[in-house]
């Protein structure tokens, strides 16, 4: 970790951009403002998450000796295969999301006692 | 390439996490926060539309992962099998408890997939941080 700080101090960021998440959680959760405070505990997390990334990288499975981690040049497939991977995964990410934010959205804000039937 | 796809796949994680982690926590917290049955199926309502969408980005990571980072995704699971494993089957009690609680008007029934949801839901976000940081620990 101390190694890829010394590489790449900037990700220093990600910390930074962590704890803000977890305050501003705190100050909308006890406002009331539980769409922003979501939104604040998301941003906690996909910092935490690249920050993580950032720093165990270009690893992505550590040895306990540095010559036996397995590393994102040696662990991925052919070029070739990146490049066309890419092609589908840009619409299918696009759908993805694109349902997800649909069911979101067709949720209702909040759920009462008594309400709906299944699950 | 293959530091686009890292930042993508770590993205994509992230972005399970996030929607997963509401879900989790739902599950953890139903049995305290919900005294009644009526206050139980409430909560699970506001899971019910959405958790296998969410389950999904699971998925689409381990494809994705298969698809870019193959040596990546076989050595992590011959090396965490019986871990990994576990996981899955934690998943599957998750969906179970969620799905088969209102099939039988029972309250014995009812009780029971509550708790199982409960456990698997707890179980589950301590295995991944085991597993996560057994993998990255320094």
């Amino acid at each position: 970790m101390l190694e890829s700080l010394q590489v790449r101090p900037w990700t220093v960021g990600f910390v930074v951009l962590a704890a803000g998440g977890i305050y501003a959680a705190r100050r909308y959760c006890l406002s009331g403002s539980a769409g922003k405070a979501f939104l604040a505990s998301c941003l906690y997390l996909y910092a935490m998450m690249a920050s993580r990334a950032s720093w165990v990288f270009p690893n992505v499975l550590p040895g306990r000796e540095s010559s036996a981690g397995l590393t994102a040049a040696v662990a991925a497939t052919a070029e070739s295969t990146l490049v066309q991977t890419l092609y589908w995964w840009v619409p299918g990410m696009c759908l993805a999301l694109g349902y997800t934010w649909l069911v979101y959205r067709a949720l209702p804000g909040k759920f009462l006692v008594g309400d709906g039937a299944g699950h | 390439m293959d530091t686009l796809w890292f930042c993508l796949l770590a993205a994509m994680l992230a972005t399970y996490v996030v929607f997963d982690g509401f879900y989790f926590g739902v599950g953890i917290l139903h049995l305290f926060a919900a005294r009644s049955a009526a206050e139980r199926q409430q909560v699970l309502h506001s899971v019910g539309p959405v958790w296998d969408g969410n389950e999904v980005w699971l998925v689409a990571l381990g494809g994705t992962m298969m698809a870019v980072f193959p040596k990546l995704l076989a050595t992590a699971f011959a090396g965490f099998y019986l871990p990994l494993m576990i996981v899955l089957w934690l998943l599957m009690f998750r969906a179970l408890g969620i799905e088969l609680r209102h099939q039988v008007a029972d309250q014995l029934w009812e009780q029971f997939w509550d708790v199982a949801f409960a456990a698997a839901s707890f179980l589950l976000a301590s295995s991944w941080g085991q597993h996560w940081g057994t993998l990255y620990a320094e």
